[in-house]
């Protein structure tokens, strides 16, 4: 900090002045500090932290001594077949669940911004998994998909004659299952923001629709789902975002299981550093997922802009 | 002059008193474990502990017990811990994750308690159990709390019922799975070698096969095998040996081929809905044998559907050759300790007192494992509650040996990739295949 | 989120659509649907409630049935007297009040700051905020408890609270609900010779209280089923600076592996820690609702 106040200014002398000038709001300093030092103590220096960890070989006593190994723990995580593998299953996931949760979300939300009775109640019940813990819901979920006995299967059986499956048993089908246990949790959190983004579209757009003899689809289609872009777009990044950061319900409920089927990025960097305890490895993973993640958002960010640019001229 | 004597002599006996204190020193020991969590207070156990610290403590004023209940996901808290020099002075070290411990150089030579406290000498310990402890330039990194060797638990009635006769030790591979054909029915009564069996309406199994590695790794030893190379180096030559690939073919055709155990997905379906999981099915007869250690009795006894007629064991049936795995907690300390004589003493004293009679003789009454005091657990055979399945316990530890935990840093990450390696081949996958993989990942983490 | 801004002005909002009236067969197919979804969402609640007021014999029984055939408040007797849940409810209620209270100031000011103030270095540190927002925590986890550990904050009220107070997220929220708000009241206020804490203070703060309570609600969810921090900050030692989630984490845990977990109770125990959350939802849920309406997504 104080090396770029002294040396900068001779690089850029403008700058020192700027600092000066009145128009350089310098309350806003006193504004931020709390924040920012919280922000340097508890996020930045731990990523630095992280970052040098995946570096070196993390070694105790001190880990400052560790040996540095260079990329040695870029190279072997971008050769392990674990990593590709839980990379593929957290895409896979979140090609699943983004989509499937916005769906049935704004379908629920178009339906309760009708104006029906207890409305909120409903909004309420529906809010009702996203607010409760994690571990609290897996565990209940566990027990409803039991294959033989679980409420879900006995349902089946009973009202349709049909066997249930292994619900989190049949690698084939434990990330389905994930997903809709997931979307079921989640679903209360984008169904409100759906909900807001409806309230937010202008009446008079449908009247203009109704006059021009649009019929109720055709409304949908080309009024409100154009004018719910930006909700669209806040959705699928936010949603992208933590179905890649997935992490309890896979703990709670497969372990990752089975044969490696739920196996997500976040669970295999959580397995390397706190049951495999090799601490470098998870740092270059997490860094890794971390470039994903910035890759994907920027580039939703860029085809998401240009789509509304194009819709709205 | 009285009055001057007089204080001189108070001022001598304040003195003394002073230094008596002073040379009394005190330390605080950090104790992992020796507490139980708060709901559990007031049972057998809890009036263990206490009654230990207790004595303890009167028997060294000098030394104050803080015991703390073991945390959730204790190893990894350890590693930063031992990393903060902020590790706590003793705690029973599990050997299956030992060496990723030890390895960080950050744990005492508990040679050096020797010298501290004689009364503690190696030989109070079993031999096979206190060796897991040693370093390849012999350092005792623990000194054994408890342990116990893997075995097959069986229902003698199961046995009765059906008209097999009881296991007896030296049994080899083909007896057992003779055995366990015979021991799984099917719902009209016949049994594995019927040709007209039913796999799908199986009332009684005859064993459970499972993926997890700390149950069949020692099957692979009898047969002469093994995962990795004894300087655990690699896996190449060993896992994929002829013998390795001759016993992890055994113990998948148990499941596919001989249909003596249920399928993986079975498994959980015969737990379903029942109080008391595994036990209670096992317990109500449903599964003749599985393989486990001795902690498994406590669970057994606590059912509601025990009867001591119902639960036995022995020793693993033979391959080539006898042989199983010994999985032990060690009393560990970190090596700080040695900078401070004071506390030094104290937690060689401690050791001694938990290894010693006193404390060892309550594991006898919970079951939880063998005493890893040599002549308690000899004494005990006696005063168990089953004096057969202790000695039988202690016959096999002879032919024990530590778990690769104990030796490789990097076993756990060898553990997942065998856990999946196993699943997958219990899930159908091609034997030789699946194994080749496994030995190509397994050889990338030892890099 | 500049994609967003371009639909969205900062002046203030037209006619809101409430909701078509809509009748007849289209009204009761959305009502009746509506009702199966709602009860389906509701089957996992309503079955933990029921296990929990059971004994552990009737939690296994084949088929299950969902009402207990006696209801055992035991269960929740047992929760207070034999394990000290009393104790891990206040910690929470302080950890999570101070947290949420905490973090709104801190957050409030930083976003003015990003908001209305204009000065030297804004951007670049607002794009550092925002980038932060996509790291995993798994990243700093450990980092971060080292830091805090040589602070000696270990099994304190500290470690627990303060490196939760800063939240990127939350300044992103208030920064957007900061820049709503029109320039004329802030350029009065100061033509009116108000310090900028005065406008921060008692201007601005009172305009984004719908997003203050959102945040406040996110914030005190967040906190309330935090388990991880927990677990590290709070040693096994202190048991009085558990939390609930953490008290419920080591209750179960306490079942070693051969005794079977006793289901009820721990069913009673996830409903303890539940309970407070559901209440505050039910307390805030306009608040809530209506904070994400004027901020979340509109710029």
């Amino acid at each position: 900090m104080t090396s770029a106040t002294v040396r900068l200014p001779l690089v850029r002398p403008s700058l020192w002045r700027r600092f000066w000038s009145r128009w350089n709001e310098k309350e806003g300093y006193v504004f931020i500090l709390p924040s920012l030092i919280l922000l340097l103590v508890f996020t930045f220096a731990p990523l630095v932290f992280s970052l040098y960890l995946s570096l070196h070989r993390w070694t105790v006593p001190s880990p400052l001594d560790a040996p540095y190994v260079g990329t040695a723990n870029y190279e072997f995580v971008l050769e392990d077949r674990f990593f590709w593998r839980a990379m593929r299953n957290s895409m896979y996931y979140a090609v699943l669940a983004v989509p499937v949760g916005m769906a049935v979300s704004l379908a629920i939300a178009v339906i309760l911004n009708q104006r029906l009775p207890g409305v909120n109640i409903f909004r309420a019940l529906f809010f009702l998994p996203v607010i409760s813990s994690w571990v609290a819901v897996s565990v209940i979920w566990l027990y409803l998909l039991e294959p033989q006995t679980g409420l879900i299967n006995q349902f089946l059986l009973n009202a349709f004659k049909l066997r249930g499956p292994n619900w989190l048993g049949d690698p084939s089908l434990a990330m389905i299952t994930v997903v809709m246990v997931a979307t079921w949790k989640n679903m209360g959190f984008s169904m409100v923001i759906w909900l807001a983004g409806l309230q937010g579209i202008p009446l008079d757009l449908y009247d203009a629709a109704e006059v021009d003899g649009a019929s109720r689809w055709q409304q949908f289609r080309y009024v409100t789902l154009p004018m719910l872009a930006p909700t669209t777009a806040f959705l699928s990044i936010t949603g992208v975002i933590g179905a890649l950061q997935v992490f309890t319900p896979i703990w709670v409920m497969t372990k990752g299981g089975p044969i490696g089927a739920t196996d997500v990025i976040v669970y295999r960097i959580f397995v390397k550093a706190f049951q495999e305890f090799n601490f470098g490895v998870a740092a270059a993973m997490s860094w890794l997922l971390f470039v994903v993640i910035f890759t994907l958002t920027v580039a939703q960010l860029f085809y998401q802009k240009r789509h509304i640019e194009r819709t709205f001229g | 002059m009285c009055n001057r004597l007089t204080l001189i002599a108070v001022a001598l006996v304040a003195l003394a008193l002073a230094t008596g204190v002073v040379a009394q020193p005190q330390t605080t020991l950090t104790v992992i474990g020796f507490v139980v969590p708060p709901h559990e207070v007031g049972t057998p156990l809890d009036q263990a502990y206490r009654r230990f610290v207790a004595d303890f403590e009167r028997a060294n004023p000098g030394v104050r017990i803080n015991a703390i209940e073991t945390p959730p996901e204790f190893d990894t808290r350890l590693l930063v811990d031992l990393a903060a020099g902020t590790a706590p002075d003793i705690w029973a070290q599990d050997a299956s994750s030992h060496a990723r411990v030890w390895g960080t150089g950050e744990l005492l030579d508990m040679r050096l308690c020797f010298d501290v406290v004689p009364s503690l000498t190696p030989d109070r310990f079993f031999a096979p159990a206190l060796e897991i402890m040693r370093t390849p330039t012999g350092a005792l990194m623990g000194l054994p709390n408890d342990f116990t060797p893997m075995v097959l638990f069986y229902n003698p009635e199961v046995f009765r019922g059906t008209g097999v006769p009881e296991p007896r030790t030296g049994w080899t591979w083909q007896d057992f799975l003779d055995a366990a054909q015979r021991l799984t029915l099917d719902s009209r009564g016949r049994n594995a070698k019927d040709p007209a069996f039913d796999p799908n309406n199986v009332v009684q199994w005859g064993f459970r096969v499972r993926h997890f590695t700390f149950e069949w790794i020692y099957w692979l030893w009898q047969n002469g095998g093994d995962v990795l190379s004894p300087d655990g180096r690699t896996a190449t030559g060993y896992l994929d040996s002829p013998q390795s690939i001759e016993a992890i073919n055994f113990l998948r055709d148990l499941m596919l081929v001989h249909r003596v155990s249920p399928t993986i997905e079975a498994q959980s379906g015969l737990l379903a809905g029942v109080e008391g999981g595994f036990l209670s099915v096992f317990l109500q007869g449903r599964y003749a044998m599985f393989p486990r250690g001795h902690w498994e009795l406590v669970g057994l006894r606590a059912n509601p559907h025990y009867r001591p007629e119902r639960v036995s064991i022995i020793a693993n049936p033979v391959g080539r050759q006898a042989a199983t795995v010994l999985y032990q907690a060690s009393f560990a300390a970190p090596r700080r300790v040695a900078q401070d004589r004071v506390k030094l003493e104290a937690v060689c004293k401690f050791v001694e007192a938990a290894t010693g009679p006193g404390y060892q003789e309550s594991k006898v009454l919970t079951g939880i494992a063998i005493p890893g005091n040599r002549n308690v657990a000899i004494r005990a055979v006696t005063q168990a509650p089953d004096p057969l399945i202790e000695q039988r316990f202690v016959n096999a530890v002879q032919f024990g040996r530590g778990p690769w935990g104990a030796k490789v840093t990097a076993y756990p990450s060898v553990e997942t990739i065998l856990d999946e390696m196993m699943e997958r081949i219990l899930r159908g996958a091609d034997v030789r295949s699946t194994v080749t993989q496994a030995v190509t990942d397994i050889n990338r983490q030892l890099r | 989120m500049s994609a967003t801004r371009s639909l969205a002005p900062t002046a203030p909002r037209k006619r809101l659509r409430p909701g078509r009236i809509v009748t007849g067969s289209v009204r009761l197919l959305g009502l009746a649907l509506l009702t199966a979804l709602a009860l389906s969402m509701m089957i996992p609640f309503l079955w933990m409630m029921a296990t929990s007021l059971k004994t552990n014999a009737e939690a296994f029984t084949v088929p299950p049935t969902f009402l207990p055939t006696q209801f055992r408040w035991e269960n929740y007797e047992f929760l207070f007297t034999r394990a000290p849940f009393g104790r891990y409810l206040i910690n929470s209620l302080i950890v999570t009040g101070t947290t949420v209270f905490g973090q709104l100031l801190v957050c409030s000011m930083a976003a003015y700051a990003f908001a209305r103030l204009s000065w030297m270095g804004r951007d670049s540190i607002f794009i550092a905020y925002l980038a932060t927002m996509m790291i995993p925590f798994q990243v700093t986890l450990i980092p971060t408890y080292l830091i805090v550990r040589s602070f000696g904050w270990l099994d304190t009220y500290w470690g627990l609270i303060v490196p939760g107070l800063g939240s990127a997220y939350g300044v992103f929220l208030l920064r957007q609900s900061f820049l709503a708000v029109p320039r004329d009241l802030q350029d009065a206020a100061r033509i009116d010779g108000a310090s900028e804490w005065q406008i921060y203070w008692r201007i601005f703060m009172p305009l984004v209280s719908p997003t203050l309570a959102t945040l406040g609600v996110f914030t005190f969810m967040g906190t309330w089923t935090d388990l991880l921090w927990p677990l590290l900050v709070v040693s096994g030692g202190n048991r009085d600076m558990r939390t609930l989630e953490l008290g419920l984490a080591y209750f179960q845990a306490g079942f070693p592996g051969w005794f079977q977990t006793n289901w009820p109770q721990v069913m009673a125990g996830a409903l303890v820690v539940l309970a407070p959350v559901v209440l505050v939802y039910i307390l805030a849920q306009r608040y809530f609702v209506r904070g994400i309406n004027l901020t979340g997504i509109k710029g």
